[in-house]
């Protein structure tokens, strides 16, 4: 039974492309569907996924994994095959997208209600379940890749949905230029290990399928030098950094929150973003290879963790709190992965995908754009609070992840530090905003919104008690005392919406102004410098003469050489059709004339022709 | 001399006719003259036919019988043209055959 949600797992994840291509094509015809119609064949598709990855989850329990393949591209010996990796990573995020997204898109049905182009949001939705699932499920590394554009389309499509408004357009495009440049240099890592593949191994490693990565990266590291290898790394890496928002790379995050906030819950906090943590652990074999390479990935994720929480401790804006609260927890999922605790990465992955698309669709609850008449003021509603407490790790499912954390870093007392440092700050930028904004009093009636909201909080609050070992150790404690300070900070002083802390620190330590001002202007004079030689160039006079002269001569030889021909078949042309002319003036000479050429003309071939007759017939008697 | 004349000549004789009543049809703009140029282009034709019929042993008299009846056929389509014409002439008033455009 379960074998057969395996088998058929691929014609399920088609179907979000096919809905997507049926709302898309059925638009451009003229066909309008109704809103209730979207939104059940957008439902389905993500409820029939839940149902058959949770069935191939079960099957993988069972059976063990497996693999559905077709081949895609054949050159020779280069067989490049797509199609559905059954394992359990695979298996568990796929579950993990499918039932975000159906209860997000439950949600959205009732948050873009007053939306005119609802047609459009639900399919890229549609393209998005798709392009996420093809990652998840990819046996190789060339379609993770394929999926990996995708995504990034789908997310520069969402964020500038409301591309009438020019600040939501630019973050879009924003987000889709720095997810680019991680996208070139992951495709650049590709083609490398495709390149060593070709040189020192057989033809089956060259398609980098995932079920030999262990012997592909032991290739890899044979055959190149240290330098090579950690170029090697770091090219593929950058594809994770720019994905998971890591520390040069994150600033696009903060802008993709001017994506509708159904959109921020399901793509920026929950599911795409958390691709990259997925590809490296995918690309763990590789990376253990060398000892720099995991140090280097544990500093990273550390270094933004702390970063991005010590930036959202003084935010202004709800969301962009919660967008860097997003990076630095990816950040620990990194750090948990490349110290080697790959089951308390996916554990995180999960609990943190649900916490923060709990509180993206609780802040929406409350701030929903289509209804407020006054966007600068924010409220909360009473479930983002139960879900500042599961995120700072007070409570809940976020308890039993920080307290596995604490036990992963616990050899070394330097990342033992910077996780409680880390936690602590995360309780206090939670729970000042708990305390600095109103809780909100919605009269509005929006049964899905709420159903979705509290699914994923029961979710996160039930799955407490499945997880062992909740014990109340230091990070309880470091996070109960953040609590405390933000909540007696905020009250006491009047910790008003801006001040108190540095506006460095708001601003993003301005990596976003280095980016504009002094990335941009480098590039700006690097382009310059081209574009002088381009102007000495075209600005050289002997070249510019030698140059004019072919010209002419391939002008002349053009006119007088090339056009002759044409010339007298024009003028042929316009001659015979100046005679035949006369045959229509209604004149009966000329009748007369031309019909006398003409049998003429006949009877002359035939008599011509008279002795090859009279031969081809025989002769004469 | 005389006894060398042969079927060619005729026959070249009557080409030629043909060819200058053809020609007349063509380049005179008078029907009169343009009625005259058809006869000869008849009288080729007949000349033609009584050749035929005087070298060719096996056509016997066919030759001359055919071009008498011809001659009978040409009158009548003389007359004919005649009366066209005439019937035209009095509607346009001018024998030029270029006003003669809507036969």
């Amino acid at each position: 039974m379960s074998e057969f949600f395996a088998a058929n797992l691929v014609w399920v994840l088609l179907y979000p492309f096919w809905a997507f291509i049926l709302i898309g094509i059925g638009r451009f015809l003229g066909v309008r569907m109704s809103k209730p119609l979207l939104t059940g064949i957008t439902l389905f598709g993500s409820g029939l996924g839940l149902v058959f990855s949770l069935g191939a989850l079960v099957n993988v329990f069972i059976n063990g994994a497996s693999e559905y393949l077709c081949s895609f591209i054949k050159i020779q010996k280069f067989l490049l095959q797509l199609g559905v990796g059954v394992d359990l990573l695979s298996m568990i995020c796929l579950s993990l997208l499918f039932f975000i997204s159906f209860f997000i898109q439950l949600y959205s049905s009732s948050y873009m209600g007053s939306e005119p182009k609802y047609y459009r949001y639900f399919g890229y939705m549609n393209l998005f379940n798709f392009s996420m699932a093809l990652l998840l499920v990819s046996p190789n590394l060339f379609q993770i890749y394929i999926g990996w554009e995708l995504v990034g389309v789908v997310s520069y499509l969402l964020i500038g949905f409301k591309y009438s408004n020019p600040i939501k357009s630019i973050s879009a495009v924003k987000a889709f230029i720095i997810n680019k440049i991680g996208d070139t240099m992951l495709l650049g890592g590709v083609v490398s290990l495709i390149y060593i593949m070709y040189a020192y191994s057989t033809s089956q490693f060259v398609t980098l399928d995932f079920s030999d990565f262990n012997l592909i990266s032991s290739v890899a590291y044979a055959h190149t030098n240290n330098f090579t290898f950690i170029v090697l790394c770091m090219l593929l890496f950058a594809g994770v950094m720019t994905k998971s928002a890591q520390f040069p790379f994150h600033t696009w995050l903060q802008d993709a929150m001017s994506a509708p906030t159904p959109v921020s819950a399901l793509i920026h906090s929950a599911t795409m973003v958390a691709a990259g943590v997925f590809l490296t652990i995918r690309l763990l074999p590789l990376f253990t290879m060398s000892k720099d390479m995991l140090i280097f990935i544990v500093m990273l994720g550390m270094f933004t963790a702390l970063f991005c929480s010590l930036c959202a401790i003084c935010q202004k804006n709800i969301k962009s709190v919660l967008a860097y609260s997003t990076s630095a927890n990816l950040g620990l999922m990194l750090a948990a992965v490349g110290f080697g605790n790959v089951n308390l990465a996916v554990l995180f992955l999960i609990v943190h995908g649900l916490i923060k698309a709990a509180l993206f669709l609780s802040y929406g609850l409350s701030n929903n754009e289509y209804f407020k008449n006054n966007t600068e003021e924010q409220t909360i509603s009473p479930s983002f609070i139960i879900g500042a407490f599961a995120l700072s790790g007070l409570a809940f499912a976020g308890l039993n992840c920080k307290e596995q954390f604490f036990l992963t870093f616990k050899p070394n007392i330097f990342l033992t530090i910077e996780f409680l440092l880390v936690s602590f700050m995360c309780a206090v930028y939670i729970f000042r905003l708990c305390c600095l904004y109103p809780l909100s009093s919605n009269k509005r009636k929006n049964v899905p919104e709420q159903l979705s909201v509290w699914i994923f909080l029961t979710v996160v609050i039930v799955s407490t008690f499945m997880v062992n070992g909740s014990i109340l150790g230091a990070p309880f404690w470091i996070a109960f005392v953040g609590a405390i300070v933000a909540i007696v900070l905020t009250l006491r002083t009047k910790y008003t919406k801006s001040g108190c802390v540095s506006i460095v620190c708001e601003k993003g330590f301005y990596i976003d102004r280095f980016y504009s001002r002094v990335v941009f202007n480098l590039y700006e004079r690097f382009t310059s410098i081209f574009s002088r030689i381009d102007i000495w160039i075209s600005d050289n006079k002997l070249l510019f003469y030698i140059a004019r002269y072919f010209v002419r001569c391939a002008e002349w030889v053009e006119k007088n050489i090339f056009e002759l021909p044409v010339k007298l078949i024009v003028l042929c042309l316009r001659f015979a059709s100046k005679e035949v002319e006369h045959a229509q003036i209604r004149n009966i000479q000329t009748y007369i004339t031309y019909g006398a050429l003409i049998l003429g003309i006949i009877f002359s071939a035939i008599l011509l022709m008279y002795s090859f007759i009279i031969n081809s017939l025989g002769g004469i008697g | 001399m005389l006894s060398n004349i042969g079927i060619y000549h005729y026959l070249i004789l009557a080409l030629f006719l043909f060819l200058i009543g053809l020609c007349g049809t063509v380049i005179s703009k008078n029907v009169i003259k343009i009625l005259i140029s058809i006869e000869f282009m008849l009288t080729a034709v007949n000349i033609n036919l009584t050749t035929f019929g005087l070298y060719c042993k096996n056509l016997a008299f066919d030759g001359f019988i055919f071009a008498l009846f011809y001659i009978a056929v040409g009158a009548v389509e003389l007359a004919i043209a005649v009366y066209i014409f005439y019937a035209m002439y009095r509607q346009k008033q001018t024998s030029d055959i270029e006003e003669y455009d809507n036969v």
